[in-house]
């Protein structure tokens, strides 16, 4: 547990952003872009959920935090955008809605998602 | 968040509960945390919640909550229960559920040796819980002691705030295997005495009813934006391969001039491609399918070319060669008047002869009346003399033969005394 930011705010809820299961995790892009996104929706990423929850061999574990050198910021918002649309409706009986996605980052984001597993 | 953390969280929020202000803000936050039988029993948090769970405002989240636990220590105690054997008693499961919830007391009930009233078995429990060692003991000893806490139950046992058992279950078991006597509960759902539209046959799945893998759907996006596509980068081929599948020959060697990467592993698709297109040819030997395809391409297309060159030097000598004798020539085409007069003042008139000026008919017209010789006018466009053949042209001037009457009709007449012709 070497960074225990726990950011509590009386009125609202507590977030945990470092630390063992903590709430949040962080992501960092190859541009330094840092986005912080609910631990369960990152874990939907295969890649993303084995640095996190690997026997320790991942520095990852630790900080909560993944950095990819290869990604881009607007690669990887799009993939967080991904993440919140899976966890919304899977295992949902509404309407799934189409995910859209522009055909400038289409190319980038096969690749992000053949690397991520998601 | 270890067990301390949580444990001062919830009293706090025990404490808040009493507050009107605060409750349903403490009660929420309660249900978030990651409930574990231990604090349930450490907190008492439990009996703190139920209190509420009928008040009006709060009660719904509060008898929410409260099921929640019971789940937790319902399953906590399915587990206790798998450790020790199922012979030991015959109606085991519901009391092993309840005595789960009571362990905790009973454990420190087990501490001493005679029975005491739950409230001074505390206070002796106490003192060794803060000691380490003492816990770890008391832990081996439920271990041990299996058959320890069954129903002995006396009045001090009985806890006084009763939290009726509820008989719903784990969440894990689908809603269908429920107790197979009742009926399935969505049948009563829709009464026929409920004025509501009645569906016959399934509902369409209008929308998606699975969310697809990113990966899928970035496939898909690039597939259907194939002419979009420059330059792929570092993509290896085996990834891209069912969007190349797709592209027709003229986009893969597009594709495949800008990214050397694919043209390597990309040779089977031109195998594809020519034997769809060529079906009956063959390559030659160290040819890759791509040239080959090309190649074929090419002289096909050679071949084509030369058919076309000699079917037209077939045709072209089977045409018959002008200047046979016969020569067409226009002839003054004369429109009706009307449409003459239109035509010049159009501009668009046609005359083989050429259109005089104003002056020159005059002239012409003049020397009619003064000689008498028309031949100047005549020679004039037939547009602008008025000479010949006009005005009445158009009557007929035969003469029609007479009716011819029909003979039995004159008899008839004739009989009548009809005289009319």
């Amino acid at each position: 547990m070497s960074n225990n930011k726990d950011e509590i705010d009386e009125e609202t809820q507590e977030i945990t952003v470092e630390g063992p299961e903590s709430t949040y995790v962080k992501l960092v892009s190859s541009d330094g872009h840092e986005f912080y996104i609910k631990r369960e929706h990152a874990l939907i990423s295969g890649t993303i959920k084995a640095m996190l929850s690997g026997p320790g061999a991942f520095q990852e574990n630790e900080a909560n935090e993944v950095n990819f050198r290869e990604i881009p910021s607007h690669v990887l918002l799009k993939v967080c955008h991904y993440f919140a649309y899976k966890a919304k409706y899977t295992n949902s009986a509404a309407e799934i809605p189409e995910f859209n996605i522009e055909p400038d980052v289409a190319l980038e984001l096969l690749m992000a998602a053949n690397f991520l597993d998601c | 968040m270890d067990n301390a953390t949580k444990a001062a969280k919830i009293n706090k929020y025990m404490k808040q509960l009493k507050n009107e202000d605060m409750r349903y803000r403490a009660l929420e936050k309660l249900g978030q945390i990651e409930m574990s039988v231990q604090l349930l029993a450490d907190t008492k948090v439990g009996k703190a919640v139920n209190k509420w769970a009928c008040d009006d405002s709060v009660g719904e989240m509060a008898s929410d909550i409260i099921e929640k636990w019971k789940v937790l220590a319902r399953r906590a105690g399915y587990e206790e229960s798998s450790k020790r054997t199922r012979s030991e008693s015959p109606d085991s499961p519901p009391p092993v559920k309840r005595s789960k919830l009571r362990e905790s007391d009973s454990q420190k009930r087990d501490e001493s040796p005679t029975k005491k009233t739950k409230k001074e078995s505390k206070k002796v429990a106490i003192a060794p819980s803060n000691d380490f060692d003492a816990m770890l003991a008391q832990a081996d000893k439920i271990q041990a002691r299996p058959k320890a806490n069954k129903f002995h139950l006396t009045a001090a046992d009985l806890d006084t705030n009763y939290r009726p058992l509820s008989l719903s279950k784990p969440k894990e078991r689908p809603t269908s295997s429920h107790e197979d006597n009742h009926i399935h509960e969505d049948i009563l759902k829709y009464r026929m005495t409920d004025r509501q539209r009645v569906f016959a046959g399934r509902k369409k799945a209008t929308g998606m009813t699975k969310v697809e893998t990113l990966f899928t759907l970035c496939l898909r996006t690039v597939g259907n934006n194939i002419n979009l596509i420059e330059d792929t980068g570092d993509i290896p081929f085996y990834i891209l391969r069912p969007v190349l599948e797709k592209c027709t020959p003229e986009q893969l060697a597009y594709i495949e001039s800008k990214n050397p990467i694919l043209e390597e592993d990309g040779d089977c698709l031109w195998e594809q491609h020519f034997k769809m297109k060529f079906p009956s040819e063959t390559t030659n030997e160290e040819e890759s399918w791509k040239y080959a395809y090309f190649r074929t391409d090419r002289q096909k297309k050679g071949d084509e070319k030369n058919k076309l060159a000699k079917l037209r030097e077939k045709i072209g000598g089977q045409v018959v060669v002008a200047g046979s004798g016969r020569q067409a020539i226009m002839a003054d085409a004369t429109a009706p008047r009307h449409i003459k007069r239109r035509q010049m003042n159009n501009g668009s008139a046609f005359s083989a002869k050429p259109i005089p000026s104003a002056l020159e008919v005059r002239k012409a017209r003049r020397e009619i009346f003064d000689t008498g010789n028309t031949s100047n006018l005549r020679s004039m466009s037939s547009m602008v003399n008025n000479l010949g053949g006009s005005g009445g042209g158009g009557h007929r001037t035969k003469k029609e033969p007479p009716k011819k009457k029909a003979p039995l009709m004159v008899k008839t007449l004739k009989m009548l005394n009809w005289k009319r012709k």
